[in-house]
């Protein structure tokens, strides 16, 4: 295991691979997507600000025609 | 910037801050693929930059992924073989939490390893999220260690 309190995460231990978690869906059923470098559990969105980064990545459709 | 994902058109766009003394975040936004990492810090000193291996990490996704029909699975398993000399000496070793969607022909697959997390919202109005649900409880049990007493990270329940 390769994380601290036994959290598998991106490291050098290809097992993790086998922790991750996916989600397929067309993509012309796809409206838009946000992406969060932190989980935004109710503790961290409290400290974020302060004690941590944080990146969004947003992406929206723009040939959808709506 | 415009990209194009599974053969549909998007904007995206990174909106980025870094906390003093830290900045290890890390996104990479490409044609069928875009991804946010988090870089973490190793345990002990002596650690490469947790930033500079978040980055490598996307990189190496981007490459696996890229035109494969493998699984998610083992295009992250490729993945973090590439990178295994990256991480750093044996108990000094960075890491990094990852969500990221790449094409798969005409579908768009989204992956997540670590507190990394994404909304999809879809056409018909429906929202699916990707998401550690043990977060919450992890994050409960280490402010109770950390501010034990101090009041100054409400925990919301025990």
């Amino acid at each position: 295991m390769n994380t601290p309190a036994g959290y598998w995460i991106f490291a050098d231990v290809p097992e993790a691979a086998h922790h991750a978690e996916f989600l397929t869906v067309e993509a012309d059923q796809v409206d838009a997507f946000a992406m969060f470098s932190d989980g935004l559990s109710h503790t961290n969105v409290s400290r974020v600000d302060a004690l941590d980064d944080m990146t969004v990545v947003v992406a929206q459709r723009t040939d959808s025609g709506l | 910037m415009d990209l194009i994902l599974g053969g549909c058109d998007f904007t995206v766009s990174a909106l980025r801050w870094a906390a003093p003394a830290k900045g290890h975040d890390r996104h990479l936004l490409q044609d069928g693929f875009v991804a946010v990492a988090d870089g973490a810090t190793a345990l002990v000193p002596g650690g490469r930059d947790p930033g500079e291996f978040a980055a490598d990490a996307l990189r190496s996704l981007w490459v696996a992924g890229a035109n494969s029909s493998a699984s998610g699975t083992q295009v992250w398993r490729q993945a973090i073989e590439s990178v295994r000399g990256l991480a750093g000496p044996d108990g000094a070793t960075v890491s990094c939490s990852v969500v990221a969607v790449r094409e798969r022909g005409t579908l768009l697959e989204f992956g997540r390893l670590g507190d990394c997390s994404v909304l999809v919202t879809l056409m018909n109005g429906e929202v699916l999220r990707l998401y550690d649900t043990r977060l919450a409880t992890l994050d409960r049990r280490a402010a109770r260690s950390v501010f034990k007493g101090d009041g100054w990270c409400a925990t919301g329940d025990s």
